[in-house]
Order: structure tokens, then C-alpha cells, then sequence
């Protein structure tokens, strides 16, 4: 059977020290005067790690900041490269990071919701038919033409959650990434509405979760794993 | 590499399409609440033109149409200028887009294209209006609509470079600038350049302002012509290679 994901022997490193936030004059005179290249040097972050993901399997990644979860999980959505190794993805996937990274703050509620999706490939008529019964669940109705900049933390949270839900609803991923989308603001009752409708829309699909929540993974995964230094250590069974 | 087996969203049509909902969005967030509204994009064409009419007076320019001949040179410098301003801070400026979604960064700098062309449409306007005010053939107006897609290609070029550079160097639209400004005056957008002028050879911008007047006016040296488009499709090339050997880096690098 072909897995969802397999990955062999991944290496991915980034560059420290990068040339970043140089000043043209600087290099210039840098090279010229002090006849100084720049030092570049790299920082390993994924080492020979190996996984292998089963088709409809939900999976989760916990670990400190740092330790290479959301850099797994960009290779995997192919925002990052990597150094060498292989990663196969059999599908199609979406990376979802937190819910308001598209929200626009001075674009109202509503027109929020009508043109993130568009950007995602989504047709129009689709978000007009259903645009409104989504963010009435959510409790948006009656704040339609804020601007979002005037929203609570826990109002932006309902909202990049709608427009989220919908997106996957829309884009039906055969691999989906949630990068600490559970993370965000919002009251208990609501992040419990979150992972109950994300929960439904996930059926049959491979799903891949980071979190620090621990709790949430051993609830939610089929398996879960730690990270710590780029390495992977299966924390299994959930108690699923 | 990565292998991907499946369908793939990121389609060219895909790709345009997303650069213009966010094109059109970008453009119509920045006219809302204003008075001025889409006038601001003229405004600043319409102001030195109007300036630079009224030093005329003190200084022989022998330029038949001169009014459209210099408007002609302030939009199309204009255009150039605002386009890859716009373009090079599209990936420094989207940096939580790019590490966060995966969608195609192409969408940054093509979006920014697209706005570009949505306010040049105003300006094609008073084009128009100039060129029946001068009995000049408005079915010109279509050749440049046409060559407009080079100009566009040039000034995108250009920015996606510079959009490239600027992940590193965070002074560089500093020196842009700067850039902008000499070329502001070499470039014969409120005098007339000469045949001896070698500084217009090698000055790219002049290919295009030059052509845009042959364009409109429909006289003129049509190698200028020809060498603007070439010009705009080697420009286009090079800073296509550069993006595509860097475009899976960026979202390390922003």
C-alpha cells in the first residue's frame, strides 16, 4: 500500500550568519578595504530523520520551539527545499499556519471572507453561497462591515477559523498541514468548536498537526511524535 | 526534490488569477475613504507636467505637441518607477504570506504588476483625451495597449530583481532611489534628446519613453522600437533564470 508520506534519510540545515539585513556600502567597503567575504555558516536543524505516513492517518508533532516541527512540516508543503534525502507526498496537500496569518486588518469581516478564499483558487459563487452561514456559526453576523483591526483577539480567531474551515472545506486536500492552528486566541468553548468541526471535515484524510498541546495530540492523533534536535521519538499509543 | 503525485493547484491560471483578487483588493483598499480617490494616481504626473509647462516658457524645447510629449515621458518614467518600488519590497513586505501559506510567492510581484497597470489605466485616459485634442490617430492608442505588455515586462523584470536582492540588502530601495533620481534627468523626459547623446544608449528607460512617443504619435525611428522589445524579453529572461534558481529559497530567506 502506498503511504500518504515517506520520507528517507531528510537533512535540511539553514544558514546562520546570512546575508541578511546587510547595507550595499557596507559589503562595499567590506570587500574593497578589509578584503572580508562573508563567513556563512550552516546549522542543522533535520538529521537523517525517516517517516512514513499512512493514507487517512492523523499524526501529531509536539516538541520546544525551535526543534524542527513547522521545518518538517514546509518541506512537506513544499515551502521549504531540503539539503538531501527524499520526501515523496502523495496528494494534494494545504499548510495551514495559525488562523489570521491572511487575515487583512483593514479589510472588514465580511470582505475578508469573500476574497482570502478567491486567493486560495476558490470559486466565487461558492463563497457566496455560503459565506454567511459559516460566520453566523461562528457568531460574525452581527459584526459584518468591522474592519478587523477593531476586533477582539478571540473575534480575529472566529473569523481566520471560518475562512480556514472553509478553504479546506473548498480545496478538499488529500494531506492536510495544521501548524499550531490551535494555538490562537479565543474562549475554551470555541477552540473545542474548532477541533469539533475540524474534526468532521478531516475524515478520511491524512492530517499532520503540530502542537504544543499534548492533551489535544493524544486526543486527537493516531500517533504522535516528539521532536527534539530535528530527531523524532514516537510517543505512541494515543489514547484515541 | 520533492515528488508530488497528485493534482497540483499552482497552475499558471491559478497563479494570475490569485495575483489579481489580490491586485484588485490592494488597489481598491488604497483608494477607499479618500476624496481624491483615484485621482491620487494622477496627481503626481498631472502636478509636474503642469510644472514643467510652465518652465517651458523659459527654456526653448522645439517639440511639436509638446504637452503630450512630455506627459507621454512622465507616465511611462512613472509607471517604470512605481511598478519596481512596488514589486522589490513584495517579498520582504509578505514575508508571514510566504512562510505561512503555500501558495505561489510569483503571486507578491505579479499582484503588485497588475496593481500598477489597474491605475495606468487613468492615465491612458488623458491620453486619449490629448491625443483627439492634437488630431493624433487614436487607433494608436491600440498599438500602445499592445507594447504596454513590454513595458510591463521590463518594468516586472526589473522589480522581481530587485525584489530578489532586497531579501538581503535592506538599504537597497535606498539606492534605488537614488538611481531613480539620475535617471530622472538623464533620461529625456522633458527635453528632447539628440543623436549624439551616448548616455540615451545605454539608458534603457529612454528606449521605452522614446518608443511609447513613436507608438502614439505614430512617427518616428522604429528601431527604438524594436529595441525596447528586445530589451524588455532579454530582461524578462534574465530575471526569470535568477527567480527560478531561488524561488524555493525564499521563504528560508524572508
Amino acid at each position: 500500500m502506498i503511504n500518504a508520506i515517506e520520507i528517507k534519510k531528510l537533512n535540511k540545515s539553514f544558514l546562520r550568519n546570512l546575508p541578511q539585513g546587510l547595507r550595499c556600502f557596507n559589503l562595499l567597503y567590506n570587500f574593497l578595504i578589509n578584503r572580508q567575504t562573508l563567513n556563512v555558516t550552516k546549522v542543522s536543524v533535520l538529521v537523517d530523520l525517516n517517516l512514513s505516513i499512512g493514507v487517512g492517518k492523523i499524526i501529531g508533532f509536539n516538541g520546544a520551539n525551535g526543534s524542527g516541527k513547522s521545518t518538517l512540516l514546509r518541506i512537506i508543503a513544499g515551502i521549504y527545499t531540503f539539503d538531501c534525502g527524499s520526501v515523496v507526498v502523495n496528494g494534494k496537500t494545504l499548510y495551514l499556519s495559525g488562523y489570521s496569518v491572511l487575515v487583512n486588518k483593514d479589510l472588514t469581516i465580511l470582505e475578508n471572507f469573500l476574497y482570502i478564499p478567491l486567493i486560495y483558487g476558490v470559486s466565487e459563487e461558492s463563497i457566496r453561497e455560503t459565506s454567511l452561514s459559516i460566520l453566523d456559526e461562528v457568531g460574525l453576523t452581527e459584526h459584518l462591515d468591522r474592519k478587523t483591526f477593531t476586533l477582539s483577539e478571540g473575534q480575529k480567531a472566529r473569523l481566520g477559523f471560518a475562512i480556514s474551515f472553509f478553504i479546506i472545506q473548498n480545496r478538499n486536500p488529500d494531506i492536510l498541514i495544521l501548524d499550531e492552528v490551535f494555538a490562537g486566541g479565543g474562549d475554551v468553548e470555541f477552540k473545542q468548536y474548532s477541533v469539533n468541526k475540524i474534526r468532521q471535515i478531516i475524515k478520511g484524510k491524512t492530517v499532520l498537526m503540530v502542537s504544543h498541546d499534548e492533551n489535544l495530540l493524544l486526543r486527537e492523533c493516531d500517533m504522535f511524535y516528539q521532536m527534539k534536535s530535528g530527531n523524532l521519538t514516537p510517543m505512541n499509543p494515543c489514547n484515541k | 526534490m520533492i515528488t508530488k503525485i497528485g493534482l497540483s493547484f499552482h497552475n499558471y491560471r491559478g497563479i494570475t488569477n490569485s495575483a489579481i483578487v489580490l491586485a484588485k483588493k490592494s488597489f481598491l483598499l488604497r483608494n477607499e475613504g479618500s476624496l481624491l480617490g483615484i485621482f491620487w494616481y494622477l496627481l503626481n504626473p498631472l502636478v509636474i507636467f503642469l510644472v514643467l509647462l510652465h518652465i517651458k516658457q523659459y527654456v526653448i524645447v522645439e517639440v511639436p505637441n509638446y504637452p503630450m510629449y512630455l506627459f507621454i515621458g512622465l507616465v511611462i518614467f512613472n509607471f517604470i518607477k512605481k511598478c519596481t518600488v512596488l514589486i522589490a519590497n513584495s517579498f520582504v513586505g509578505n514575508a508571514s504570506f510566504i512562510k505561512n501559506t503555500d501558495l505561489n510567492n510569483f503571486i507578491l510581484p505579479l499582484h503588485r504588476l497588475f496593481e500598477t497597470i489597474f491605475s495606468h489605466f487613468f492615465e491612458i485616459l488623458i491620453f486619449i483625451f490629448m491625443m483627439i485634442y492634437y488630431h493624433i490617430n487614436i487607433l494608436n492608442i491600440f498599438l500602445y495597449l499592445f507594447f504596454l505588455i513590454f513595458i510591463s515586462l521590463f518594468a516586472f523584470s526589473i522589480g522581481l530583481i530587485l525584489a530578489i536582492i532586497r531579501i538581503f540588502v535592506v538599504d537597497l530601495l535606498d539606492i534605488w532611489g537614488i538611481v531613480m533620481q539620475i535617471l530622472w534627468f538623464l533620461t529625456p523626459i522633458f527635453y528632447i534628446a539628440t543623436n549624439s547623446s551616448s548616455i540615451n544608449l545605454f539608458n534603457p528607460f529612454y528606449y521605452f519613453i522614446e518608443a511609447s512617443r513613436i507608438i502614439i504619435f505614430g512617427e518616428g525611428n522604429i528601431l527604438i522600437v524594436i529595441f525596447a522589445t528586445v530589451i524588455s524579453l532579454i530582461s524578462a529572461l534574465g530575471s526569470g533564470l535568477i527567480y527560478c534558481k531561488i524561488k524555493h529559497h525564499i521563504a528560508e530567506f524572508v
